[in-house]
C-alpha cells in the first residue's frame, strides 16, 4: 500500500472538487461569451437586416450548449494533476513530505501522521464571473426584446454636427434681429437646417456637410452685401454729417440754395433710412421724422445716430462671425472717418458748389471726371465688365508716341476711346520738331530747355573753333 | 508490490530519527549555551554541518563569529586550525610547501610541510582581508576536498570544513570573495549584533566574556551516524522540481523569473546552489524530526542558499534592494505544488 487510503482518497477528492469547480467557472464565463456573441449577432440581425424569428432562439440554445459543452471538457482536463493537489495537501496540512513521499517510498510507521486529516475547502471568488454572466443574459435579454423601432433607429449612424447646426442658427437669429433676412426667409432657412440636422446620418455625410455649407454661405453671404452696403452708407452719411455742418455754419448763405441743400440732406437721410437694412427701426425712424420735418438740427443728430447705428449693427455682424475682421475695420474706419478732402471742398466753395457736390457724392449722375463712362451715365456699384473676348482696332504708333507713352503715368481708366489732338501726336513737346520735315515719322530727340542754351552755342561757334572732332 | 517495480526507498522509521534528532539536539543545546540568543542561528549552522557544506558567516567584528566557529569544533570533537587572513597571507600559508631537509647525513630532500588547511575544520578568520589569490587557493581544498601542489594532490582529511568569517565590504582593507569561492560556500550567515537582553546575559553571567567550555561534544560515531541518517532522508520529486524551479526562476531571463529579478539581478544561482538547497533542506528536516523534505524546509534554508550566489546590478545597489529580498519574492512568486488554478479559485486556508 502506497498511501493510505484516507490520505489518496482525500487527495482524489480535493481534486475532483477542483475540477468540478474549474468546470462551473468555465462554464459560466464561456457562456457569457457565448451570450455577447449571440446577443451581437441577433442585434445585428434585428438592426441591421430586420430578421426576425425562432432561429434566434434555436441559435442561443445552441450556442450555449456547445459553450457548456466546451467548458466542461476544458474545465475538466485543467484540472491540477493527483501529484499537484498531492503536494498541495502536503504543504497546507503540515505533512513535511511525507504525503508527497507517500507514492515514491515506503513510509512505514510514518502512515499514521497522514490520518485523520480533513479536505481542505474549495474556494471560488465567483462575483466577477457572475457579474459578466448577468451583463452577458442582460444583453441577451435587450437583443432579443427591444422594439424593432429602437433596433433601426440605435443602427443609423448618427452625423454629430450639432455645433455646425447650432453656430448657424445663431447666425439666422443674428441676420434676422438686423433685419437682413425677412421673417419668412429666415423661416426658410430655418426650416432647412433643422430639415438638415433630422437628416443627418453617417451613411451620407456629404448630403450634410454640403448643405451646411450652402446655408454658410447664405448667411456669410448676406452678412458681406449688408457690410458692403453700410460701406456705402457709411461714406455718404459722414459726407452728409459735413454738409449738414457746412449747412449749420452758413447762415449768410443764399437762402434758396440752403434750402434746396437742406432738401437733399432731407432726401438723403429718407432714403437711408428706407434702404439700409442694418439701421436698427429707432434710428430708421429718427432719420425720417428728421427728414420729414426738415430740421438741420434734427438731420445732424439722426446722421450721426446712424452711423453710430451702422457701427454697432457691423460690429454684431462680426461678433456672430458673420464678417471677417477685415470688412468690420474697414467699415468701422469709413464710418468714423470725417470726410476731409469734402469739408476742404465745402470750405473753399461754399454751398454755391452744392450741384457739383451732390452729383459727386452722393451717386447722383453727372459727376464727370475720371470714371467709368460717360458723366451721365448711371454709377453702378458692381462687378466691372470683363474685356474678355472683346477686340480694339489695331494702331501703329509711331517711335515718338511710344517715347511719350514710355514717359507717362497711369492717372485713371476709362471705358471709352481716349481722345486724340487732330493732326499730331499726343505727346506734348516743346522743342523743334525736326522730324516734322521728314513727315513725322523719324525718331526725333527732344531737346529739353535746359539743353537749348549749350545747343545754340554749338551751332553758333565760327569754321575756326571747330575741331574735327566735332564733325560727327 | 509487482515484481515489475522498482525497489522502494525505505524511510527512516520514526525511533532512527528521534535518535538521531537527539544527537543533534545536543550539538544545539551545547552551541546555545556558549553562545547565548542565536538559537536560530545555530540552527542553520548546524544544518550547514549536516550538509557536509562550507558555511560563511558575515558579520562585524565583534558579535561572536570566531567564537561560533571554535565552539564548534569544540563541540564536534573535530581538530580545528585557525588561519587569520591578512593582506600578505600567501597560499602556501594555508595549503603548505615543499622544503628543503636533511633526510639522512649529507642527503637533502624536499619534503612537503603541510599547511594549516589539513584539517577537519578550517577556521578562515576575516577571509576578506586576503588577497584575491589567496583566497583563490581555497577552491580546491573547498569543491574537491583536496589540495594539489607540485602536481601531488593529496586529500584532506575527512569531514572538511571551512568555516569563515568576513567583514562587511564596506569596512577598510577588504577584498570581495570571487564568485567562484562564494559558490563553493554552501550558506552564507549574516550574524545579527546581538539584543539589549543577550548582552546583558553575557555580561552578568561570564567574566570578560569568555564563554564556557561546551556542556557536551559529539562522538566521532554520533557525528558518522548523523551523517549517515543525512543520507536517508528523502527528497520527493515534488520537492526537488520546487528546488529546480527555484533557482532556475533565479535567473534574469527565465520565464518563471520574478519582475524584481528581472530588474535586480545579473546572473542568478548556479547548479550547485540547487544541490546546496537540497542537502541544506535535508538537514532542515531531520533537525525538525521529519524522514522526508518538505516545501516549508527548501523556504527555511533558501535565503543563507542563495542570498551569496544572486550576483545582482548597479540598479538594485541603486534601489537598495538586497539578495534576501529577492529570494523572498522568489519564494513568493513560484507555486511550490503547480496548481496553476485561475484567479479567483483557490483552496481555503486551514
Amino acid at each position: 500500500m502506497r498511501l493510505t487510503e484516507d490520505a489518496e482518497e482525500r487527495v482524489l477528492r480535493l481534486r475532483r472538487r477542483l475540477g468540478v469547480l474549474l468546470v462551473l467557472e468555465r462554464g459560466l464565463r464561456r457562456a457569457a461569451a457565448a451570450g455577447f456573441v449571440w446577443g451581437a449577432v441577433v442585434l445585428a440581425a434585428r438592426a441591421g437586416l430586420g430578421a426576425e424569428g425562432s432561429w434566434m432562439a434555436i441559435g442561443l440554445a445552441a450556442t450555449l450548449a456547445v459553450a457548456a459543452a466546451a467548458a466542461a471538457v476544458e474545465g475538466w482536463r485543467s484540472r491540477p494533476s493527483t501529484a499537484a493537489v498531492r503536494a498541495l495537501l502536503d504543504r497546507r496540512q503540515g505533512h513535511g513530505g511525507l504525503l508527497m513521499a507517500g507514492v515514491e517510498a515506503d513510509l512505514g510507521a510514518w502512515r499514521g501522521e497522514l490520518r485523520g486529516a480533513a479536505v481542505p475547502r474549495v474556494t471560488w471568488r465567483a462575483r466577477p464571473a457572475a457579474w459578466l454572466a448577468a451583463g452577458a443574459a442582460a444583453f441577451v435579454t435587450v437583443a432579443f426584446l427591444a422594439p424593432a423601432r429602437v433596433l433601426e433607429a440605435a443602427a443609423r449612424r448618427p452625423l454629430d454636427v450639432g455645433r455646425e447646426i447650432q453656430e448657424l442658427a445663431r447666425d439666422l437669429e443674428v441676420l434676422a434681429e438686423e433685419g437682413l433676412l425677412e421673417i419668412e426667409e429666415k423661416e426658410s432657412l430655418a426650416g432647412e437646417l433643422e430639415t438638415l440636422a433630422d437628416e443627418a446620418t453617417g451613411e451620407d455625410p456629404a448630403r450634410t456637410w454640403e448643405g451646411l455649407d450652402h446655408l454658410r454661405d447664405v448667411a456669410e453671404r448676406t452678412a458681406d452685401e449688408a457690410a458692403e452696403a453700410a460701406f456705402g452708407e457709411g461714406e455718404r452719411l459722414a459726407a452728409a454729417a459735413e454738409v449738414a455742418e457746412a449747412l449749420g455754419d452758413s447762415a449768410g448763405a443764399d437762402p434758396e440754395l440752403r434750402a434746396a441743400a437742406l432738401r437733399e440732406l432731407a432726401e438723403l437721410a429718407a432714403r437711408a433710412a428706407a434702404e439700409e437694412r442694418l439701421l436698427d427701426a429707432a434710428t430708421a425712424q429718427a432719420l425720417t421724422a428728421a427728414a420729414e420735418r426738415g430740421d438741420l438740427g434734427e438731420l445732424r443728430a439722426a446722421l450721426e445716430q446712424g452711423r453710430a447705428g451702422l457701427a454697432d449693427a457691423l460690429e454684431r455682424l462680426h461678433d456672430a462671425g458673420l464678417i471677417d475682421l477685415e470688412t468690420l475695420l474697414a467699415a468701422r474706419r469709413s464710418l468714423a472717418a470725417e470726410d476731409a478732402e469734402l469739408s476742404d471742398f465745402l470750405d473753399q466753395n461754399g454751398l454755391e458748389a452744392s450741384g457739383e457736390l451732390w452729383f459727386g457724392r452722393f451717386g447722383r449722375p453727372g459727376r464727370g471726371g475720371v470714371d467709368r463712362g460717360r458723366g451721365d451715365a448711371p454709377m453702378t456699384w458692381q462687378e466691372p465688365i470683363s474685356s474678355e473676348g472683346a477686340s480694339f482696332e489695331e494702331q501703329a504708333l509711331d517711335p515718338a508716341s511710344l517715347a511719350a507713352l514710355e514717359r507717362s503715368s497711369l492717372i485713371g481708366l476709362q471705358a471709352a476711346a481716349p481722345p486724340l489732338a487732330e493732326g499730331r501726336p499726343a505727346a506734348g513737346v516743346s522743342a523743334p520738331q525736326p522730324g516734322e520735315a521728314a513727315g513725322g515719322g523719324a525718331f526725333t530727340q527732344t531737346v529739353l530747355p535746359r539743353h537749348r542754351g549749350a545747343v545754340r552755342r554749338f551751332f553758333a561757334r565760327t569754321d575756326e573753333s571747330k575741331t574735327d572732332e566735332d564733325d560727327p | 508490490m509487482t515484481s515489475s517495480e522498482s525497489p522502494r526507498a525505505v524511510l527512516p522509521q520514526p525511533d532512527e530519527i528521534a535518535a538521531a534528532l537527539a544527537d543533534a539536539r545536543a550539538v544545539l543545546e551545547a552551541l546555545d549555551g556558549v553562545l547565548l540568543g542565536r538559537s536560530g542561528f545555530h540552527r542553520l549552522v548546524l544544518a550547514g554541518i549536516l550538509s557536509r557544506g562550507h558555511i560563511l558567516l558575515e558579520g562585524v567584528p565583534g558579535v561572536g563569529k570566531t567564537a561560533l566557529i571554535k565552539a564548534l569544533g569544540e563541540i564536534l570533537d573535530l581538530g580545528w586550525n585557525r588561519v587569520q587572513f591578512t593582506p600578505d597571507l600567501m597560499p602556501g600559508d594555508i595549503l603548505g610547501s615543499h622544503i628543503l631537509q636533511e633526510v639522512a647525513p649529507g642527503r637533502r630532500e624536499m619534503t612537503f610541510q603541510p599547511g594549516p588547511v589539513f584539517t577537519h575544520i578550517l577556521l578562515a578568520d576575516e577571509i576578506n582581508r586576503a588577497s584575491p589569490k589567496t583566497q583563490s587557493a581555497l577552491l580546491e581544498a573547498m569543491q574537491e576536498r583536496s589540495v594539489t601542489l607540485l602536481g601531488t594532490t593529496r586529500t584532506l582529511p575527512a569531514p572538511f570544513f571551512v568555516l569563515a568569517s568576513q567583514n562587511p565590504i564596506e569596512l577598510e582593507g577588504t577584498y570581495p570573495l570571487p564568485e567562484a569561492q562564494l559558490d563553493r560556500f554552501l550558506f552564507k550567515l549574516v550574524v545579527e549584533e546581538p539584543g539589549a537582553d543577550v548582552l546583558e546575559a553575557i555580561i552578568s553571567s561570564r567574566r570578560r566574556g569568555e564563554a564556557p567550555p561546551p556542556a557536551r561534544t559529539l562522538a566521532r560515531a554520533e557525528l558518522e551516524s548523523l551523517f549517515a541518517m543525512m543520507e536517508r532522508i528523502y527528497l520527493p520529486r515534488q520537492v526537488a522540481r520546487y528546488v529546480a524551479r527555484l533557482v532556475a526562476a533565479s535567473h534574469p531571463g527565465a520565464a518563471d523569473a520574478p519582475a524584481a529579478v528581472t530588474s535586480y539581478v545579473s546572473y542568478g544561482a548556479s547548479p550547485r546552489a540547487a544541490i546546496a538547497m537540497a542537502e541544506a533542506a535535508r538537514a532542515h528536516a531531520l533537525l525538525a524530526g521529519r524522514p522526508t523534505v518538505g516545501f516549508e524546509d527548501v523556504e527555511a534554508v533558501a535565503v543563507p542558499a542563495l542570498q551569496h550566489r544572486l550576483i545582482l546590478n548597479y540598479k538594485a545597489r541603486f534601489d537598495q534592494v538586497t539578495a534576501p529580498a529577492l529570494v523572498a519574492e522568489l519564494l513568493a512568486s513560484v507555486d511550490a505544488a503547480e496548481l496553476d488554478l485561475p484567479a479567483g479559485v483557490g483552496i481555503a486556508a486551514p
